[in-house]
């Protein structure tokens, strides 16, 4: 096993999304370099825009963009829980009166595969034969040309760890001819009493990004091995 | 758990076991009739619980029932993993720990420690915050430790048993919140794992007879300058039973400062059984040290040949060449080690008899650190 | 625009519609003087101007490019493949060495059971003064791979969690003054 997955990734990206109400010029490298809440040098992002109204920048290791409702952070480098702690230092220490009314870790893992054991993965969790006539001719033809099964979507609802939300996971062949397999897990939290007083700010979403952040690592890690012994197996 | 180890003491039959993996110690001790009890908790880390509960299980003792007295001589993570699952499953059990807890600097520096639960490795004080959280659900009551107070006697028809903690004194459990005040939170401060205080001035010495056997268990202890603080202070008690005790569990570690000669003079019977847990932040015990215990027994052990050994966790081939590139080697802790003393209650006091299972050694073979 | 979803693809989209919206023309923006905020500008020469471009939405390829008067300005990107991670937290710290008490997360251990020395010059100078006794950090290993090669790379990252604030220290308090309450001691 590599970093606890069964096939070693080629991609694996961690993102935080925050639904509210922000205000994007804040949100630039300078700041977040005058209070330390990241380590690199603002000198040293690439900033593609820094508006009033939308900003979007990378350093070495964090995308960051914003507009007026949402506010993201993505990584491809472990350690995950500097996205954590950028989030919780961003809107714990200093922008806890943001209203933030939605809350979504997320993580997409793309890891190798070959073209004849995702025909069978796909066949296995969207099976043809459901879709009759048209199933059968997706079934025919070469190989890898013909179709099949584009993207699988599960979700689980009505969890206790949270007022109103979900989990989802989507698994979906790789773009390109690289016959990898992408799965896509979206861990939502709603926060429907800041909805209507938005006084709330950003204390509940932060309480609860800090309580669920790992084991939400922690299960997307099991739902994509689970996934990754499908592959390994066929 | 070694099966040898796994045969239960007779009902008449005492009985002390110290575990220790080099850093945190658990002590068990039976005082007769199925009766148990816990003092601290070390967790097993091949077993994947506390030391104490998973020895009790191995030899089918029922710890919903019959573990009556848990005592905790430390408030820090590192020295009672476990605990909180102990008092969790031992429902039957009083808890006990130093009156200096009860104050509310103490709660709210456990407190403010625990709220940073975003690490892996704990805050410091999750468990101990967690045994308060278990005993407050439930409506149960601290037995509070100070110096030569009883802290259990044994009911009628049942052996005479008689559990007396002879530390804190009133003067430790100043300095104890005097330590508190200094690793106290204020606003502002970063976010940080909760540091230990040392020396340990809430640790409780612990006294337990039964008939005609005593059984020091010297905890943390050390000597201080203070003659109302240190060993000297429990030696000089006029409260505590004038006993001679004919095991011991030797204090903080075998340390220089945990060795009093007038301990062993005058409170420990000629060539106790002595037992010793290994720690390795410290590097203790010292070979000095070691050389000292001996001249006083020679019936002396630790739970650890070596609490610092190099690790033999399976890794990558590449990750162990890059261990080697950055930091050289990492140690780890040994497997959790286990002395087990017994003896009869009406037994002769020089007639105990010591055990060695899962790596304890006698003293005489322990390797110190460099 | 989708409000509903946190789906950080659906995100990226809404967002990449917005800028390709208002990315029609070059625009000069002044900040206003109370944003704690610098813009960067494109013209690396130039970079204290407070000037501001709006740029076309870029894809998210290993190589990028930011229009500048018509010149795109490249920037190799990197990938990380960690293989070994630990959560670590100092227990003493010498002169130029610092010890550390060691959590094994890629092998899913329970307790932190394993300690290493490390040299203070390992870690990274803007976290430095991070270091302290009881500090959390991430210690890394793995590959960096970029299109020029590739290397082993061992990172030592301090945590840079939220610091105790009132609402914490509030929060802590109330636990304890319930604990203090509802505890009996005897």
């Amino acid at each position: 096993m590599h970093m606890g997955f069964l096939i070693t990734p080629k991609l694996d990206t961690v993102s935080i999304v925050l639904r509210g109400t922000f205000n994007p010029a804040i949100f630039s490298p300078y700041w977040f370099e005058k209070y330390k809440i990241i380590a690199s040098k603002a000198e040293d992002a690439d900033v593609q825009l820094i508006h009033p109204e939308v900003v979007s920048f990378r350093t070495d290791w964090l995308s960051l963009s914003s507009d007026k409702n949402s506010f993201t952070i993505a990584t491809s480098e472990a350690p995950w829980v500097r996205c954590l702690d950028l989030v919780e230092q961003t809107f714990g220490d200093f922008l806890s009166h943001t209203p933030i009314t939605q809350l979504g870790i997320n993580r997409n893992i793309e890891f190798p595969s070959t073209m004849e054991k995702n025909e069978v993965v796909g066949h296995l969790l969207a099976p043809k034969k459901p879709w009759g006539d048209w199933g059968s001719q997706i079934s025919k033809g070469v190989a890898g040309n013909h179709g099949g099964m584009r993207n699988v979507t599960m979700e689980i609802r009505d969890l206790e760890d949270r007022e109103k939300g979900h989990v989802r996971a989507s698994v979906s062949p790789s773009e390109g001819n690289n016959h990898g397999v992408v799965v896509s897990i979206n861990d939502h939290y709603e926060f429907s009493n800041v909805l209507s007083d938005s006084t709330l700010g950003a204390t509940q979403a932060m309480e609860t990004l800090s309580q669920n952040f790992m084991a939400s690592m922690d299960r997307s890690a099991s739902i994509t091995n689970q996934v990754m012994k499908l592959i390994d197996e066929a | 758990m070694e099966v040898s180890a796994r045969t239960k003491p007779h009902n008449k039959q005492l009985e002390v076991s110290v575990f220790g993996p080099g850093r945190g110690e658990s002590i068990v001790v039976h005082i007769g009739n199925d009766k148990w009890v816990i003092i601290d908790s070390c967790y097993d880390k091949d077993l994947g619980e506390p030391a104490a509960l998973a020895y009790l299980r191995s030899i089918n003792v029922d710890i919903r029932r019959n573990v009556v007295l848990i005592i905790s001589t430390h408030w820090h993570d590192d020295h009672i993993r476990g605990l909180s699952k102990c008092v969790e499953e031992c429902e039957s059990a009083s808890f006990c720990c130093s009156e200096a807890f009860n104050k509310k600097s103490f709660f709210e520096m456990i407190s403010a420690y625990d709220v940073n639960k975003i690490t892996k490795s704990g805050s410091g004080t999750s468990e101990i915050v967690n045994v308060f959280n278990l005993l407050s659900e439930r409506g149960e009551s601290v037995l509070k430790a100070i110096a030569d107070r009883p802290l259990y006697k044994a009911g009628a028809g049942e052996l005479e048993c008689a559990i007396v903690a002879l530390s804190p004194s009133d003067e430790q459990v100043d300095a104890f919140h005097f330590d508190i005040a200094g690793i106290k939170i204020k606003v502002g401060d970063s976010r940080k794992r909760a540091p230990s205080c040392s020396p340990n001035h809430s640790c409780v010495v612990t006294l337990i007879q039964v008939g005609e056997q005593s059984i020091l268990l010297g905890a943390d202890h050390e000597e201080t300058t203070s003659p109302n603080t240190g060993w000297t202070a429990i030696v000089n008690s006029t409260l505590r039973p004038k006993v001679k005790c004919s095991v011991y569990k030797v204090a903080h570690h075998g340390s220089e400062n945990g060795h009093v000669d007038a301990v062993w003079e005058e409170m420990l019977i000629d060539q106790p059984h002595a037992v010793l847990t290994p720690y390795r932040n410290s590097k203790l015990p010292k070979n000095e040290m070691i050389e000292e215990i001996l001249k006083k027994t020679e019936t002396a052990y630790s739970t650890a040949r070596n609490s610092d050994i190099n690790t033999n966790v399976k890794r990558d081939k590449v990750v162990d060449k890059m261990i080697k590139e950055t930091v050289g080697k990492i140690k780890t802790e040994p497997k959790t080690g286990h002395v087990r003393i017994r003896n009869r209650v009406d037994g002769d006091i020089n007639a105990w008899e010591s055990e060695l299972f899962s790596g304890a050694c006698h003293l005489r073979h322990f390797s110190c650190m460099q | 625009m989708n409000t509903k979803t946190t789906d950080s693809i659906s995100v990226d989209l809404d967002r990449s519609k917005l800028v390709s919206n208002m990315a029609q023309s070059l625009e000069t923006i002044q900040l206003q003087s109370n944003i704690d905020a610098k813009i960067i500008h494109n013209n690396m020469a130039d970079k204290h101007s407070s000037l501001t471009r709006l740029v076309r939405q870029f894809e998210a390829k290993d190589l990028q490019s930011v229009p500048v008067n018509g010149q795109k300005k490249h920037k190799e990107r990197s990938n990380f493949i960690p293989l070994q991670e630990w959560e670590g937290y100092v227990l003493d710290i010498q002169e130029d060495l610092f010890t550390a008490s060691l959590l094994d997360l890629t092998n899913k251990r329970e307790v932190p059971d394993e300690e290493a020395e490390f040299a203070i010059s390992e870690i990274a100078e803007p976290d430095v003064e991070f270091l302290s006794i009881g500090a959390v950090f991430r210690w890394v290993l793995g590959y960096r791979i970029k299109p020029s090669g590739q290397s082993r790379e061992s990172q030592i990252i301090f945590r840079r969690m939220p610091k105790w604030n009132l609402e914490s220290k509030a929060r802590a308090d109330r636990n304890a003054e319930r604990l203090m309450k509802t505890l009996s001691w005897k």
